[in-house]
């Protein structure tokens, strides 16, 4: 389904049934599509090491299948979009954080922080994931850290 | 054209032409347009920057109300309409740099996450019609790696 531009009419025109499926509940179906989030926590002071990926046990709001309990440590992108992804988390100390894609690549280098507060505007594919990924030894994140994400726009 | 509030309708009403258009797909291009309305530009190549130069993008992933060109000001985004909108950008560097957010030319935040090889912001802004950002680069010698990205996206129409 795409967003039809809906056309003007004059008077003694029928708005068939037709006209009314393309130009009415379509439209409006696309428009609530895209009302489209997620936002997972961690749950419980969570130790982490070099490589791990933060695990969010807590789903807060997910109304598009961005997150499944079995494999919690990923957001899956429902579209081809752009999204924006807040992230709130605290550590126990200095900690490196990237938001890798797909477990492949390295997506946006959050820096090396004890408190991550950061926003990001992205570009996902359709079922392209995003991981948060630790790259320092040793450290624990605070219960209650989050992860948010919002589709901006189809592409 | 703006956003119409609907009213319920009963058996026996008829929806004649002026209700579908002014009701209808006037409120309905209004919603695509909020809910749509954006853009996301990435560099395809590194940029070495003297200092003061701006960044520019060059690739338009995203660009539905030509909020960007590649050809004369490639380091603009240009808001369509009046309202607030969500401006990010993405650009990590070889050297700690810092950045400045430009707006119409003038400094609007200076060097707003200090200096770092990783400059990744996204604020707020409420510009009017055909005011433009840009990114200016504060640190003579940095380059800018190729992938860095700028997004905007509107969030409302009018209201500034």
């Amino acid at each position: 389904m795409a967003w039809t531009t809906p056309t003007t009419r004059t008077k003694g025109d029928l708005i068939t049934a037709a006209i009314w499926n393309v130009a009415v509940n379509n439209d409006i179906d696309m428009h609530s599509q895209q009302i489209s989030a997620a936002m997972v926590a961690i749950n419980g002071n969570q130790a982490v090491n070099s490589g791990d990926d933060v695990a969010w046990a807590t789903e807060t709001l997910d109304n598009d299948g961005y997150h499944a309990p079995a494999a919690n440590t990923k957001l899956t992108a429902p579209y081809d979009g752009i999204y924006m992804i807040d992230l709130y988390v605290v550590s126990s100390g200095a900690t490196a954080f990237t938001i890798r894609l797909n477990d492949t690549s390295t997506l946006v280098d959050l820096g090396t922080v004890t408190t991550l507060v950061k926003s990001a505007v992205i570009n996902l594919s359709a079922n392209d994931f995003i991981t948060l990924r630790i790259g320092t030894d040793s450290k624990t994140l605070t219960d209650g850290g989050e992860f948010a994400i919002k589709l901006l726009a189809k592409v | 054209m703006g956003w119409v509030g609907q009213r319920q309708r009963a058996t026996g009403d008829l929806i004649d032409a002026d209700v579908w258009n002014y009701l209808h797909v006037d409120s309905q291009i209004f919603s695509e347009y909020q809910i749509q309305s954006g853009a996301f530009v990435t560099k395809s190549g590194a940029q070495l920057c003297a200092a003061n130069d701006l960044v520019t993008f060059d690739t338009e992933v995203l660009d539905t109300d030509d909020y960007h060109e590649s050809v004369t000001n490639p380091e603009r985004l240009t808001s369509a309409v009046s309202g607030p909108v969500i401006l990010s950008y993405y650009v990590p560097t070889d050297i700690a740099a810092s950045f400045t957010l430009m707006v119409n030319g003038n400094v609007f935040v200076g060097a707003f996450e200090g200096t770092s090889t990783i400059f990744c912001k996204t604020i707020y802004l409420a510009p009017a019609a055909g005011t433009y950002m840009t990114l200016r680069c504060n640190t003579n010698g940095a380059t800018v790696a190729a992938g860095a990205w700028a997004a905007i996206k509107q969030e409302a129409i009018g209201n500034v």
